[in-house]
């Protein structure tokens, strides 16, 4: 997974490319910590080039809209297309993070 | 057309009785005479034969009033009956469709929507059990992230620590030496010195301990970590396929539930509709009482006709002087005969055969046997018309009716 956080008047946005999975837990949690450290009122992560996503992927979209919530800053997704559009509706994510 | 040809070859005409009466010479007053006193007997015959007709119509009347009564009263029946089962029908139908709506489910009646909810909320919560546990084991993996970078600080403490410690050791040793070399005055360095080393050993020795230790957790850290991945790291794409596959069964369930309950709809509408088609046959039914009013206006027309007539040939009889009816004459015979030809159904028929052919008074013998139950009044009328075909007397001797006039009665029959 790689990711590229771009800042628009104090709403950050998130673009992912790849598989979000277990195995990109450090690089979320990195994530997390620079968001966080940049104080952003609201932050998107779009989804478009994202393929796949597990369980602990969307377990740290949680973790994230916690931090979120303690935070003080507001998190969406959105471009969720194909099966990561499916998951987010499975799991209803959908209703809770899609703008 | 045909029908009157046939009639004409049949019935007597005019011509043929002219032809049978003897010739009447203009002139004779004799003959003028004897011309009408044969019209005058014919008329007389006519009359008795009409009076027979009447008498057996009259039958048949009632026989016709009795069959409409009676199939009236069974088709009457026959429809209350299939009025009561489209009732129950109706009642089952409506039954079916309650039924298949609801589900009992320990007592509970269920709708086929309310399960589907239910087994969406079900299947739902458990996809929420499963997110929810991989955002626990998410948090817990940051926080071993966390032990694991303060697990290697404590590694790299001991590491300081046994740099310190193998310092002190060193500094222990040469000061051991510089003790030995300074002879009996460095002796109780020498022993401080000794102290020293020993605590440098301990402290290694406990640092070894402590790195032992902290390799362990870090090891169980790691096997903690490997754990919490296969917690949280799960693939739901099977899930999702289920998910789908379930709302689809359910999609189809509810489809076909509702096409089942519309049908059943419908033939329980078809049945109530039924029931009251069925309702209204019932109510016509009452054609019946009008029939029986139009019969009793024909009998009582038929009877008019017959006393008139009875009445007529009596007076006719008394003032011609001219005997009375006996026997059945040959031109009576063939008048009873084109009656009989032209009933075409053979029970009937043979009733007019035993009615128009034996005297009157066995004729209402059959008719009472034939229609049972004829009243009284149906007597009377046989009595009245005996008295006004002739004497009664007369009516008693034709009550024997010859072996000849049998045998041409019967032969007449089989003709028909």
């Amino acid at each position: 997974m790689e990711y590229r956080i771009s800042n628009s008047g104090g709403n950050a946005k998130v673009v992912f490319n790849g598989d979000i999975t277990f195995s990109e837990n450090v690089s979320f949690r990195q994530l997390l910590k620079d968001i966080s450290e940049q104080n952003f009122d609201a932050c998107d992560f779009d989804l478009t080039g994202v393929n796949m996503v597990d369980s602990a992927g969307l377990g740290m979209f949680l973790i994230a809209r916690e931090q979120a919530e303690t935070d003080g800053w507001k998190l969406t997704v959105s471009g969720a297309q194909g099966h990561v559009a499916s998951m987010l509706k499975l799991t209803k994510l959908s209703d809770l993070l899609e703008g | 057309m045909r029908e009157s040809i046939e009639m004409e070859n049949i019935m007597p005409t005019t011509s043929d009785v002219e032809t049978q009466a003897p010739k009447v010479s203009e002139d004779s007053a004799d003959s003028r005479s004897a011309v009408l006193s044969e019209a005058l007997g014919r008329w007389l015959e006519m009359n008795h034969v009409i009076g027979r007709g009447f008498n057996t119509l009259d039958g048949e009347v009632d026989l016709v009033a009795k069959l409409v009564e009676t199939s009236t009263n069974d088709l009457n029946s026959l429809f209350h009956r299939l009025v009561e089962n489209a009732q129950k029908q109706s009642e089952g139908m409506g039954d079916i469709v309650r039924v298949a709506s609801l589900v009992d489910v320990g007592g509970e009646m269920l709708t086929l929507p309310e399960i589907i909810v239910f087994l969406e909320e079900v299947f739902s919560e458990g996809i929420m059990n499963v997110l929810q546990l991989s955002q626990t084991a998410m948090t817990l993996v940051f926080a071993l992230d966390d032990v694991v970078v303060d697990v290697k600080e404590v590694v790299k403490h001991i590491g300081e620590i046994e740099q310190i410690n193998k310092q002190t050791n060193l500094l222990a040793l040469n000061a051991k030496i510089e003790a030995t070399r300074a002879g009996e005055a460095g002796k109780g360095f020498g022993v401080v010195a000794d102290e020293v080393r020993q605590l440098s050993k301990d402290i290694n020795h406990l640092a070894e301990t402590l790195r032992s230790r902290v390799d362990a957790v870090h090891s169980g850290i790691d096997s903690g970590h490997e754990k919490l991945q296969s917690i949280a790291s799960l693939d739901m794409s099977g899930n999702l396929k289920s998910k789908d596959r379930i709302e689809n069964m359910m999609q189809a369930l509810v489809t076909q539930n509702a096409e089942f309950q519309e049908s059943l709809s419908l033939s329980a509408e078809l049945s109530e509709k039924l029931r009251k088609d069925m309702s209204n046959v019932i109510m016509r039914f009452q054609f019946q009482d009008k029939a029986q009013q139009q019969l009793d206006g024909i009998r009582m027309t038929m009877s008019v006709l017959r006393d008139a007539a009875g009445a007529l040939a009596e007076e006719t009889g008394e003032s011609s002087g001219l005997p009375p009816i006996e026997d059945d004459s040959e031109l009576m015979e063939q008048w009873v005969d084109a009656v009989i030809k032209k009933c075409s159904l053979g029970e009937m028929r043979q009733r007019f055969v035993q009615g128009m052919l034996l005297k009157a008074e066995e004729a209402s013998a059959n008719a009472e046997t034939v229609a049972s139950g004829s009243s009284d009044e149906d007597d009377d009328d046989i009595e009245m018309f005996a008295t006004g075909g002739d004497s009664g007397d007369g009516d008693a001797t034709h009550a024997s009716p010859s072996d000849q006039t049998e045998t041409e009665d019967d032969d007449n029959i089989e003709l028909f």
